[in-house]
């Protein structure tokens, strides 16, 4: 840009004139060193994932770790997904695959809803005691999982829902709801009040009001709900393992098995490929959402 | 009867009243507005005619029915909001629709009252528009048109034209005023912080402070003779000149006595006749005070000029007190000239100091 204010002009370069001249500063290059520095440190461990799944296993033996495979092969990726052994059976992580998703969607759709009234009850509805209960919910939010899991298993038992799927929903969606409840208060809190009192002169009661006024305006936030809670849910593995139940499984507690099993070779490429497997579905959730997400974020935190 | 009717009204946020025992009456077909510094107590007072907010005590009669426990949606209340509030997910047509949806009205019926306020309103072309799509003037107008499809008898307005800029407000009160003319017998109650919407639209100003009205009347009756400090000092702008003094009685008229001011107060039209020793403040606004070189009761030193075209506010010492004058647009004055001036006794005000009322 400096050449050619400076030829075309003929002004001479040490007078001001036009857009700034953009230099490069020690600073500038410092921060993108430190970038690519903690990009490449991330990405490593994945590159290493992905080349040894595409490895055999005498290739691996040689310990080039970074290496690209001589000969691709995609051998382990079909193994993970429906042969590997898990004790005594070998149907790989497909089984879990399955389970996930049976225990995810239902979670979610269910944690999202609930979290989204009892945000917009607490905003717009003041009842009495509001805050009391808004509190309570929160601190639920830093109470250790551990602690209650033992009193959670008598309970879910006393009602015959242990080792279900009814059950583990059930988990899911209470310990989701402290923080998606803030997620949705903090969004609802930023919107005007008088959008609120306009509908309510109109006519609208809690329902009317909630489902068409509120609701379209909560697209941002619900997305951010949702991703939350799929990836929260779908690489949880303590839960999952306590109260599934073993015909319910989720992909986790699968993966964990087949690397755990410790019968003959240690079959690195399968293992890899079957790690990948399963972060897979919140890899593909925050990069189809992550726009949405960031957005989001930002919007759910304006107002506290 | 009154159209709407407020009866020994308590509004408490807590433990701290914001409106206590307050009353007021709107007579049909009144344009009545709520004026006062923000903190105090219009937009709370509006809302709980509204019926948005929860009251401590008193009555609201709203068309002769007590609607005092009434939802906002029964009230027959139409209301424009600061903010436009607009349903931003739904398009004008949605917006003014809404309500009648809500209220189950007949789908004939909903597109004829639709049109008739888009029509009144200069919307029609606008109806599947989203509210992001509309410039600011239009979303009130949308904001307006939603108040009026509710075929009410009472609008309430919570400082509408507030968020605009300086031009689109003055045209859009113009057609708000216009607007309630068109209505025939609509009663309106308008909120606002703006004393030239209040004094421009209004049939009777209430002035508020402190979550009491302090005074009810007439535009020109809030301007000429204020019924306290408050509104005097409040109403008015530049704002009116006050000088603290105490009164004087002799044997002769009562005379104002400020430091080395002295000022006949023979005609003043007092309440009751003054006591010597009150402590008194005299205001007269910058527009009433006459220069008069031969019959000029005091001697002022000019300090500022402030020309603004149709006018010159011409700021003045007097005796250690700043006097406003309001002038020609070609008044020519330089600082340090000396004036006479006069305060014509029909245009002076005279509050006590202590109670802070007309005397």
């Amino acid at each position: 840009m400096t050449g050619i204010a400076t030829t075309a002009g003929g002004i001479a370069k040490d007078r001001p004139r036009g857009p700034r001249p953009r230099r490069v500063t020690a600073s500038r290059v410092g921060v993108y060193g430190f970038l690519i520095i903690a990009a490449i440190y991330f990405l490593a461990p994945m590159w290493v994932m992905i080349v040894t799944s595409l490895k055999t296993m005498p290739e691996i033996r040689e310990g080039f770790l970074f290496n690209w495979p001589r000969e691709v092969s995609f051998e382990a990726w079909t193994k993970a997904w429906s042969t590997a052994c898990t004790g005594r059976d070998c149907e790989g992580v497909r089984p879990g695959f399955l389970n996930s998703v049976k225990i995810t969607v239902p979670s979610v759709a269910i944690s999202v809803v609930i979290a989204a009234i009892n945000g917009y009850a607490l905003s717009f509805w003041r009842f009495r005691g509001a805050q009391i209960f808004f509190a309570i919910l929160i601190f639920g939010a830093f109470v250790p999982y551990q602690v209650v899991i033992y009193p959670l298993i008598i309970f879910l038992r006393e009602i015959g829902l242990f080792a279900s799927l009814p059950g583990i929903i059930i988990i899911h969606t209470i310990f989701g709801m402290p923080i998606l409840t803030l997620l949705y208060r903090n969004y609802f809190a930023a919107l005007p009040e008088e959008l609120f009192r306009a509908a309510r002169v109109d006519g609208a009661g809690f329902w009317s009001a909630f489902f068409r006024i509120i609701l379209p305006m909560s697209v941002p936030i619900t997305i951010v709900a949702i991703i939350l809670q799929v990836t929260g849910i779908w690489n949880d593995f303590l839960f999952g393992i306590v109260f599934a139940g073993r015909e319910n499984m989720p992909m986790t507690v699968q993966l964990n098995n087949i690397v755990q099993t410790t019968s003959g070779v240690r079959e690195y490429n399968v293992n890899m490929a079957a790690t990948i497997l399963t972060a897979a579905v919140p890899l593909a959730v925050y990069f189809i959402s992550g726009r949405w997400f960031v957005r989001g974020i930002a919007a759910g935190a304006v107002k506290g | 009867m009154a159209s709407v009717s407020i009866n020994s009204l308590d509004v408490a946020f807590g433990t701290v009243k914001v409106i206590e025992n307050l009353n007021l009456d709107v007579e049909e077909g009144e344009f009545i507005v709520l004026l006062g510094p923000s903190g105090c107590g219009k937009s709370t007072l509006l809302n709980s005619i509204a019926g948005l907010l929860d009251i401590a005590d008193g009555e609201i009669w709203i068309d002769g029915k007590n609607v005092t426990w009434e939802e906002p949606k029964d009230r027959g209340i139409g209301m424009v909001f600061q903010s436009y509030a607009l349903y931003p997910r739904m398009t004008v047509a949605g917006n003014l629709s809404f309500g009648l949806k809500m209220a189950k009205v007949p789908k004939p019926e909903i597109a004829e009252r639709i049109k008739g306020a888009s029509e009144l309103l200069h919307i029609d072309d606008l109806m599947h528009r989203r509210p992001v799509e509309l410039s600011g003037g239009q979303r009130q107008r949308v904001a307006i048109g939603r108040a009026l499809v509710r075929d009410v008898n009472v609008y309430l307005f919570d400082e509408p034209l507030s968020n605009l800029d300086a031009a689109l407000r003055t045209e859009l009160r113009v057609e708000l005023k216009r607007l309630h003319r068109e209505l025939g017998n609509s009663t309106m109650i308008y909120v606002t912080h703006d004393q030239v919407e209040a004094l421009t639209l209004a049939d009777r100003i209430a002035v508020m402070h402190g979550g009491i009205i302090q005074q009810l009347a007439s535009p020109r009756t809030i301007y000429h003779r204020p019924a306290n400090r408050f509104v005097a000092g409040f109403v008015g702008s530049p704002r009116m000149n006050f000088i603290a003094g105490h009164i004087e009685t002799g044997s002769g008229d009562p005379v104002f006595v400020a430091g080395e001011i002295a000022h006949p107060l023979g005609d003043y039209d007092f309440a009751e006749p003054p006591s010597s020793g009150t402590a008194a403040e005299l205001g007269i606004r910058p527009e009433h005070v006459r220069i008069d070189p031969d019959n000029g009761g005091h001697t002022v030193t000019v300090e500022i000029v402030e020309p603004m075209g149709a006018e010159t506010v011409v700021w003045c010492s007097l005796a250690g007190h700043t006097i406003g004058l309001r002038l020609d647009g070609d008044a020519a004055h330089e600082p340090q000239d000396t004036l006479k001036v006069g305060f014509p006794g029909d245009r002076l005000n005279l509050f006590d100091r202590e109670t802070g009322s007309r005397l």
